[in-house]
């Protein structure tokens, strides 16, 4: 296939041609000046970058533990949740957690205890989802089923409007009764 | 998990459990591609500073998007891919005259084996000193296909454009570096 | 004013004042540990802004362009992702303007939330 038609030699021949048979011994490039000189050059060409696939040149003995300095300090990829763009802002879920909290203490007769927020499967950088498990105690006879629902779209509402991501599952646990 | 084991590990293996965070078999990652990525960087932007900082890079985002990986086969094509595209964008903003840049980037002489420091070849310089002649993506076309051993989808992907496109620029390359070559013969 | 070489922690600097240009935007190191600093703090008058201690901004280098990793404790009513954005876009207007250094990225995350 002639690729190209930009290096064409006074035979006709281009020279990806000649390079395609340097090894077969053809009756054209053994008689023509032009194609013998281009495969002399492509042939020096070939056994310099032999030699390069061979040169051992090693990155500074220290590139490893540099990179791993980098790894160790970044913030774990549990630890953070994309938020949504071209992947290059994002927030701690250890900040989440605080906010989900703090709309949870806004209904009356509950207060938040423990926030889990994991990054659920699906989520993706342009359209980040989070799963939450939030563990609340609440004060006997204030609250009702109502205030659950409550809770939920609260917290739903904070996912969205104070932080930016999608809430996909919120697990509610009351891990704790109060005396009213 | 000892060094010794993770070192047995193959590459599929040390990927998944990179992104599960394992950060020991991550390492071994880092070890086992710095050398060829290395290299690749090198052949590309021509200085040696340049390319350390690109590696380092490449590897430490490589860690952060682990999570978005969808088969732990790709990674290699992906550091492949990324590094090229990495040294393309170094290439791209260099100004024109980055003679002094490179000066204050630049560490000290790269290593090679001892036995071997005296025989660079005044072929190989060369070559090298060709290389500096073509383009950025015609150089990254053919160091990736000759030095490198990647297939035209791969290098197509890593440049952004066609299959092709990369013939086309491989053979330019070719014909551009044969004919400095042209006085060893 | 644009300095043949600009230092890292010159480019820290503004980074860190152009970050808390946005409302309710403090830089801080990571919670996790992380150290954000490659060079420690140097005090660098620009343009006279008073030197900012660069804890909680790591520099890298693309080329001559400047990678940029920022970290911030926001407090107010601002969602989370606007205040990312618009810390962006501060560090990509001003890091420019103030050094003449080319920005290729900037990453921020957000630490905590304070009220």
């Amino acid at each position: 296939m002639a690729v190209t038609s930009d290096y064409v030699l006074p035979c006709g021949r281009d020279v990806e041609e000649v390079w395609e048979a340097i090894d077969l011994s053809d009756e054209h490039t053994r008689s023509c000046p032009h194609c013998g000189a281009v495969r002399e050059s492509l042939l020096v060409l070939r056994e310099a970058t032999a030699e390069m696939v061979r040169e051992e040149v090693e990155p500074p003995f220290d590139l490893v533990s540099r990179v791993m300095s980098a790894v160790r300090a970044d913030v774990r990829r549990s630890d953070v949740v994309p938020l949504p763009g071209d992947g290059l802002a994002r927030i701690s879920t250890r900040a989440v957690a605080a906010v989900l909290r703090y709309a949870a203490d806004g209904v009356d007769g509950v207060r938040a205890r423990g926030c889990r927020v994991v990054e659920a499967p699906e989520s993706t950088g342009m359209d980040p989802v989070i799963e939450v498990e939030l563990s609340i105690a609440i004060t006997a006879g204030q609250v009702t089923h109502q205030a659950y629902d409550e809770v939920r779209r609260r917290v739903l509402a904070a996912a969205s409007a104070r932080i930016g991501v999608r809430l996909a599952r919120l697990d509610l646990v009351v891990s704790d009764v109060l005396e009213g | 998990m000892s060094v010794a084991e993770a070192a047995a590990l193959d590459d599929a293996t040390l990927v998944a459990r990179s992104r599960d965070g394992d950060v020991r078999a991550y390492e071994q990652l880092v070890r086992r591609y710095q050398g060829p990525m290395y290299r690749l960087a090198l052949r590309i932007v021509g200085s040696t500073g340049d390319a350390e900082d690109a590696v380092q890079d490449v590897f430490l985002t490589a860690w952060r998007r682990l999570g978005q990986l969808n088969d732990d086969a790709a990674f290699i094509g992906w550091l492949y891919r990324t590094t090229t595209n990495q040294c393309l964008n170094v290439l791209r903003k260099r100004k024109p005259h980055a003679d002094t840049e490179l000066d204050e980037h630049e560490s000290p002489a790269p290593r090679t084996r001892p036995d071997r420091a005296v025989e660079v070849s005044a072929q190989l310089d060369a070559l090298q000193a060709a290389l500096r002649g073509l383009t950025p993506e015609q150089r990254a076309c053919w160091v990736l296909r000759e030095v490198h051993g990647r297939s035209y989808d791969e290098i197509a992907e890593a440049i952004g454009t066609t299959q092709q496109s990369v013939r086309g620029r491989l053979a330019r390359a070719r014909a551009q570096l044969a004919e400095v070559m042209a006085p060893w013969r | 004013m644009i300095e043949t070489v600009v230092s890292a922690p010159a480019v820290a600097a503004v980074a860190v004042h152009a970050a808390e240009q946005v409302a309710g935007v403090r830089v801080q190191p990571g919670v996790a540990g992380l150290v954000g600093s490659v060079v420690r703090a140097a005090r660098q008058q620009i343009k006279g802004l008073q030197p900012a201690p660069v804890e909680g901004v790591r520099v890298r280098w693309s080329g001559t362009a400047a990678v940029l990793e920022v970290d911030v404790v926001i407090s107010g009513q601002d969602q989370a992702a606007a205040v990312a954005r618009a810390v962006q876009r501060s560090v990509r207007a001003l890091v420019p303007e103030l050094t003449g250094v080319a920005v290729e990225s900037v990453l921020v995350t957000i630490v905590d939330v304070a009220w």
